[in-house]
């Protein structure tokens, strides 16, 4: 089974770097592909564009979604994502800054599946990629309609 | 002959006299008209003037109920508008801490980050100073978010709406024991001594409350030393204190006070940002408390905060 694609929701350009070298770290091999702002999520989720391109843009089984973003605010692509019958059920977890807990409840309310805080210094966020790759990767089992390429 | 002209002499004297009497009461009752009209005349003065004056009183009423309609108006206006300017100083200060939440922290990330990938990467290639001057970078952003964590958190006992409830203190510091390391052993000796009784409060606030407290507890001892907290409580007519004494390093007289101002801290060597006891203080305010600390330096302290006693039908049910 080929490994599947985790799509990063990310506008901090520096996060996205620390991110990817914490992947590497942690030795996940999923690609983990990069947009920068909601509406680029939607439009790779949607295939439209560039992102038509399956080989090179493979469907995720897993959405990483910052909340604050340039454009859609990741609880916009969440809202989004829920009302698409072919993808409603993709796993969505969301990892921002922020633990308020009005952020909190608005997530879940709009179905997101996880909430991640984003961990102040590097070797927090290795150990966080280990335990999403642990998680969401290995151990939890995915809708079984996920998601054609 | 002479009686006859004597009697028309005596008749002519009385008509004479009976006219006079009539004149002089024609004139008295002349006088006496015109007096009685002088006195009408006085009196629809009197009375237009009165009816003046009432309707003068009237209309000064009037202008008064007007002015104190206008006042009570603008009162209320003055009300609305102060509450509207609140509730829009409310929204700043939830629209801040969004802002600080979502984007101050994200270049702190991005120093840590990078400050550690320099001496993982390059490590080697430095010195011992200049290795040194990363770890201080790595440290002070850190420190900074830190900062950052707490000043939201005091921001959010400043405004959140603190629901009051019947708290169970005793159920409340077992489970944080249990759920905490730091407050087990072999790393601390914490014990409530005695029974705990409920206190009115919000739930959260008071976990937030004993967490500062108790982290205080076990930070500030003398290094080597295993910090021993004991917690138990006293009963103040409708108020209960509950104390938390350690075996720490103890607060001279004169900075007892300062401790729960904000960024206060008295001993650099400890880490912290100097705002946990400025969270107790508010907390325990605005759930209509008070705190307040013994101590002396080298015999630890006895940290206090007081609440009113749960509400005993509530808490039969």
């Amino acid at each position: 089974m080929k490994t599947r694609t985790i799509l990063y929701v990310e506008d901090e350009e520096n996060d996205v770097f620390l991110m990817r070298c914490a992947w590497k770290s942690a030795g996940v091999l999923n690609p983990l592909k990069v947009v920068t702002d909601g509406e680029q999520a939607v439009q790779y989720l949607s295939r439209e564009g560039k992102y038509a391109n399956r080989d090179e843009y493979p469907m995720p089984c897993l959405v990483l979604l910052d909340l604050k973003l340039p454009k859609l605010s990741g609880l916009d692509v969440l809202k989004w994502i829920r009302q698409q019958p072919a993808i409603q059920t993709l796993p969505v977890t969301i990892l921002s800054s922020s633990n308020r807990p009005e952020d909190l409840r608005t997530a879940y309310a709009r179905g997101a599946n996880s909430y991640l805080v984003k961990p102040p210094n590097t070797d927090g966020l290795v150990e966080m990629v280990v335990s999403v790759k642990d998680f969401w990767l290995d151990r939890n089992q995915l809708p079984p309609e996920s998601f054609p390429d | 002959m002479a009686s006859k002209q004597t009697s028309r002499r005596a008749k002519a004297g009385r008509l004479q006299r009976q006219t006079a009497e009539m004149n002089t009461q024609l004139v008295t009752a002349g006088v006496r008209q015109h007096e009685l009209t002088e006195t009408a005349e006085k009196l629809n003065e009197r009375l237009k003037a009165e009816i003046t004056a009432r309707k003068n009183t009237e209309e000064a009423l009037r202008k008064a109920k007007d002015l104190l309609a206008d006042l009570v108006a603008h009162q209320e206006h003055l009300v609305a508008e102060r509450t509207a300017k609140l509730q829009e100083l409310v929204g700043e200060l939830e629209g801040f801490s969004y802002g600080i939440t979502h984007d101050l922290r994200a270049p702190l990330r991005a120093l840590q980050g990078f400050s550690r990938l320099l001496e993982e990467g390059y490590g080697e290639k430095l010195d011992d100073t200049a290795r040194d001057y990363l770890r201080r970078i790595a440290t002070s952003a850190n420190r900074m978010d830190k900062l950052i964590q707490d000043t939201l958190t005091y921001s959010r006992v400043l405004r959140l709406d603190l629901r009051m409830e019947n708290v169970d203190a005793e159920k409340l510091l077992r489970s944080m024991l249990e759920s905490y390391q730091e407050f087990q052993e072999p790393k601390a000796e914490v014990i409530i001594e005695g029974q705990l009784p409920a206190v009115q409060a919000n739930e959260a606030a008071l976990t937030q409350c004993f967490s500062n407290l108790m982290n205080n507890a076990i930070k500030f001892v003398a290094p080597g030393t295993k910090p021993r907290v004991r917690i138990s409580a006293e009963r103040r007519g409708e108020m209960v204190r509950l104390w938390v004494a350690d075996n720490g390093i103890g607060i001279a007289e004169r900075h007892r006070e300062n401790i729960f101002g904000m960024f206060q801290r008295l001993d650099t060597s400890y880490e912290g940002t100097g705002i946990g006891l400025t969270i107790v203080r508010k907390a325990v305010e605005r759930m209509g408390g008070m705190v307040g600390v013994e101590s002396e330096p080298g015999q630890g302290s006895r940290f206090w905060l007081e609440l009113k006693a749960a509400d005993k039908v509530e808490r039969n049910s």
